[in-house]
């Protein structure tokens, strides 16, 4: 057979192999005449509705599905933990634990969890006293008293290994003065002791039940365990599964594959601090979805299949245009500034390593932060939809009055950088956000006009732009320039250095590391862009020149700021590279920030706020005019809210609670829920 | 060689700066969870113990072939701990069995058929027109054509689901309608890989055959008015087989590092995802399991090739 009869055959056979099917396929319609028949009214009968089930058999409008942050959970099966590290934003700090206090920092308040109220403690600040919440219930129907606490606590104590085992050494002893009370005699003053692990931002230490772990205890009622007494092994092996919950949902179901997680709300939901608070949760069923990508993330919520997602800015504006029912933070969504200053985190922007010159010289690190345009800067980072934060703490409310007020009207009236021997500059811009909010109207969006509105959501100002100032700072200091106007060290050579993240694009570290180069190019400086995975191991270690990821702590002690700003105390400095580093990683320090820290670290902000404001303030005035971290976007954790089949979500014109879907605030959010009835 | 991989496998990472346990930590303060400075340092000593880096490199080394040989144990996962290495690795394993095994053996097939005949019949202008659909294919990157894909079809036409191995719900069992909502659910995923892959190997199998065909036993053949179709596939096919055969055992070798960007861009719960984890958190015995297992299954495929080669080219002959 020759090519063309073997070729002219396989066609044959295609096309006898496509006509198969079609005439396998539905006969022709032949019209049939029409006969009249006579018309029969039937009696209207309702037609059940048919409802929208979930594989889960759950009804679509009693769901919600949230998007898991951190992504596929790695041991689905182990809820265990206090025995390792777990992912617990698959609904375990959502919407199953309770913790003690709870941080909700868009309300501005330390929500009494577990707890009745503020802890006590004694003069000598030796002893405290946590006042539980009466009628908490497990999820078994067995109550959650002291007794829970104090056998965690003792567990933490003797197992090494165990969750907050370290940060419970403190203990010398815990127990139950009565049902609801809980007494901790510590081996140190330390009137913080209640902030530092028991209230949660995002972790902290949890309550176990005692039912359940005290199997692995021969004595679970001994005043004090030992080792010896605790199968520790079969403790750390335990996975806890199902767990039982003091928050208002049980563990339904979930994927051996670590992709879904499902919920379902207890029916003695008022038996929680949650349900007494707040009231019922709206949705009987929350399930959180793994889903890895912005664009399959877009598709499922124009689908109205995922309600809440964590999206870029990019896949923002495609689910807003896309999907009419989607919000985010801005309900209202007539302009493009999609989020808020107010961060849950902390500051995010240019943090300089100090022990690699230039760096260590602060007018070099000034004529940098001098040298950046901030509405330029929030248009290469956000697209112009954040503002910009120039303090060492976020933007929160309850910061405002005691720390944030005093630092501007120093800031504006007072602060004053020494450019050249009696030659002074006022770096301060407090227009900033009302030119970020004029720069929005200029592409034609509206925007409310109440200043108290703008500072809120876009900073209360930044620094000034002024590259002549920068340059006169560089020049005093032996910097010059070359013919193509870029800048080089005093010895001559070029100024090169690297601005490193290890975060997706979508992450603030990311954008404000690219806003960064951008605005350093322009000034004249050869800056490289540096991305790596190694980034968490690499920056304790100082292997970096500028790093645009956040440090500095995070920011969620309420007015007990000193906690948070830990890592600047002189003792944790380590002036070694390539050694780690347990305090600040700018590997920056003063004296004076030791002093302080100790003395506030003694006192309760709530009961001291004179001396905290007088002493934050100080603290605030030196991290700026030494400036080893210049303050950018802050942390943000840009997404999308569904408005299908669940409405009434927290916004900048409603903000009454935190909006993430990764944090234990979410069960706040749930009371508020309207379900739409779709 | 198995040796030689395993042990420069165990060495490399913990040469690198950092350890688990400080990755762990850095992770734990990113997400807002406070860790007072003071304690950290003891933390991560305690945990370090508890993990059993604490002791030598030696000791670690030899405690690994130990377990090793004792019962396939690699210890348990750093990351997740106290999960053994193991378990993971059993879990993700059947999906990407199940997804690469089948679009390997499919764009092997697909591949080297439509590259056969498009070598074959190089002056054909069906498949002249054929070849430049390839070479329009082939240079696309994977991700985006993954989320042409996945756009076209989850998204303007809706067909099927845009992530996940399973319907949300439902749990991977031996039922007609699990196995058919893994099939639905594997789809698009298996699409792109079959697209792309196909495509590298027909360009392959194309040059290939137009080499084959122009050697002196095939021009005899003809004069020797064997039949065309034996030709095709007896003369042809068979010998220009054989590199694509070698090739295939190879990609066999590589199953293990699973597919990373498929499995992020459909949420896919295979291996990729697992190594890429293992990288990030530095954890030590996932990522020794991992490539234990990929240097073991390498080495076999390669040895059983080798045992199978004479069936499929009967020049060589065992000594």
């Amino acid at each position: 057979m020759n090519k063309r009869k073997f070729l002219a055959l396989g066609l044959s056979f295609l096309l006898v192999a496509a006509l198969v099917p079609a005439a396998c396929g539905p006969a022709p319609v032949v019209e049939e005449p029409v006969v009249e028949e006579p018309v029969v009214v039937e009696p209207v009968v309702e037609e059940p509705v048919v409802e929208e089930i979930t594989v889960l058999g759950f009804p679509r409008r009693e769901t919600l599905f949230v998007n898991l942050l951190t992504a596929r959970v790695g041991s689905p099966g182990n809820f265990n933990k206090w025995a390792g590290w777990r992912q617990r934003d698959q609904g375990m700090q959502q919407v199953m634990n309770e913790a003690m206090w709870q941080e909700d920092v868009i309300q501005g308040v330390i929500v009494n969890g577990l707890a009745a109220g503020p802890p006590s403690y004694n003069a000598d600040m030796t002893e405290a006293t946590f006042y539980l919440r009466e009628g908490v219930y497990w999820s078994d129907g067995v109550e959650l008293t002291a007794d829970d606490v104090v056998f965690t606590v003792k567990l933490a104590v003797a197992v090494e290994g165990l969750d907050y085992h370290t940060q419970m050494q403190k203990v010398e002893k815990v127990y139950a003065a009565d049902k609801y009370t809980v007494v901790f005699e510590l081996n140190e003053p330390d009137p913080k002791f209640h902030l530092r692990s028991f209230q949660d931002h995002w972790g902290s230490f949890w309550t176990m039940p005692k039912q359940v772990f005290g199997q692995f205890v021969t004595d679970p009622d001994a005043e004090v365990f030992s080792a010896d007494q605790i199968e520790v092994d079969a403790l750390f092996a335990f996975d806890y599964n199902p767990p039982l919950s003091n928050g208002p949902y049980v563990l339904h179901s979930y994927s051996e594959e670590g992709a879904w997680t499902a919920w379902v709300k207890r029916d003695d939901w008022e038996r929680t601090p949650t349900g007494q608070l707040y009231g019922e949760p709206k949705p009987k069923y929350v399930v959180w979805v793994a889903v890895e990508t912005d664009t399959a993330r877009v598709i499922m919520q124009v689908q109205h299949e995922l309600d809440f997602a964590d999206l870029g800015l990019p896949a923002i504006r495609a689910a807003l245009d896309a999907n009419s029912y989607a919000q985010s933070w801005f309900r209202d969504r007539g302009f493009p500034w999609l989020l808020s200053v107010q961060d849950p985190v902390g500051a995010s922007g240019a943090t300089f390593n100090t022990l690699k010159p230039p760096f260590d010289n602060v007018d070099v690190r000034w004529a940098l932060t001098l040298a950046i345009d901030a509405l330029s800067y929030s248009e290469t980072s956000y697209d112009g939809a954040t503002g910009l934060n120039p303090f060492y703490m976020p933007n929160f409310d309850f910061f405002v009055e005691p720390y944030i007020e005093p630092l501007i009207e120093w800031l504006e009236n007072d602060f004053v950088l020494e450019i050249e021997p009696g030659v002074y500059f006022k770096p301060y811009d407090s227009t900033v956000p009302f030119r970020l909010v004029d720069a929005g109207a200029d592409r034609g969006f509206d925007f409310p006009d109440d200043p108290d509105f703008i500072k809120a959501n876009f900073g209360w100002g930044w620094w000034k732009y002024a590259p002549d100032v920068a340059a006169r700072l560089l020049e005093k200091h032996g910097f010059t320039r070359d013919d193509d106007g870029m800048w080089l060290l005093p010895d001559g050579t070029k100024w090169k250095f690297n601005i490193f993240t290890g975060q997706t694009p979508v992450r603030w570290g990311y954008r404000n590391a690219l806003a960064l180069q951008v605005e350093w190019r322009k000034f004249g400086i050869d800056v490289t862009f540096q991305l790596s995975e190694l980034a968490s191991t690499m920056i304790p270690l100082g292997d970096f020149d500028v790093i645009a990821d956040a440090s500095g702590g995070s920011f969620l002690h309420f007015l007990d700021i000193d906690v948070s700003f830990a890592t600047w105390h002189p003792d944790l400095r380590e002036p070694e590279l390539g050694e780690r580093t347990w305090g600040h990683v700018s590997r920056w320090s003063d004296p004076r920030l030791g002093e302080i820290l100790d003395e506030l670290g003694l006192l309760i902000a709530a009961e001291n706020m004179d001396l905290f404001e007088e002493l934050i303030l100080e603290f605030n005035q030196i991290l700026i005019i030494n400036m080893p971290q210049t303050q950018g976007t802050g942390t943000l954790d840009p997404y999308t809210q569904d408005n299908y089949y669940w409405t009434n979500w927290p916004s900048a014109e409603n903000p009454y609670t935190n909006p993430m879907g990764h944090f234990p605030t979410w069960k706040y959010l749930l009371p508020f829920l309207e379900a739409t009835g779709r | 060689m198995t040796w030689t991989g395993i042990t420069v496998v165990f060495f490399i990472p913990r040469l690198l700066p950092g350890d688990p346990v400080l990755r762990r930590l850095d992770t734990i303060l990113a997400f807002g969870e406070y860790v007072e400075p003071a304690a950290a340092r003891e933390i991560a000593r305690t945990l370090r113990e508890m993990y059993g880096l604490e002791e030598g490199l030696f000791r670690q080394y030899v405690s690994f072939w130990q377990r090793l040989f004792a019962g396939f144990d690699f210890g348990p996962s750093l990351e997740m701990y106290p999960v053994p290495v193991i378990e993971l690795i059993q879990r993700a394993l059947p999906w990407t069995v199940g997804l690469l095994l089948t679009t390997m053996v499919l764009s092997f097939i697909v591949g080297n058929i439509l590259g056969g005949l498009s070598g074959y019949f190089s002056r054909s202008s069906i498949m002249k027109a054929f070849d430049g659909m390839v070479m329009f294919v082939r240079p696309i990157p994977y991700y985006i054509g993954a989320l042409l894909v996945m756009i076209l079809l989850a998204y303007l036409l809706p067909i099927f689901p845009a992530v996940g191995g399973l319907t949300i719900g439902r749990a991977a069992t031996l039922t007609w309608s699990s196995i058919m909502d893994i099939a639905r659910h594997g789809f698009l995923p298996a699409l792109s890989l079959i697209l792309l892959g196909s495509a590298a190997t027909h360009q392959t199998m194309r040059l290939l055959v137009q080499s084959v065909k122009e050697e002196g036993y095939v021009k005899y053949a003809k004069i020797g008015n064997v039949k065309e179709r034996t030709i095709f596939a007896r003369y042809i096919m068979r010998n220009a087989l054989l590199p694509q055969i070698t090739a295939f055992a190879l990609g066999l070798g590589m199953l293990f590092g699973g597919a990373l960007i498929t499995e992020i861009v459909f949420g896919y719960p295979g291996l990729g995802m697992l190594a890429f984890r293992a990288i990030i958190a530095t954890d030590y015995n996932l990522l020794l399991g991992m490539t234990t297992l990929s240097v073991l299954l390498l080495t076999t495929s390669i040895l059983v090739i080798d045992f199978l080669y004479p069936l499929f080219d009967p020049r060589i002959r065992l000594q």
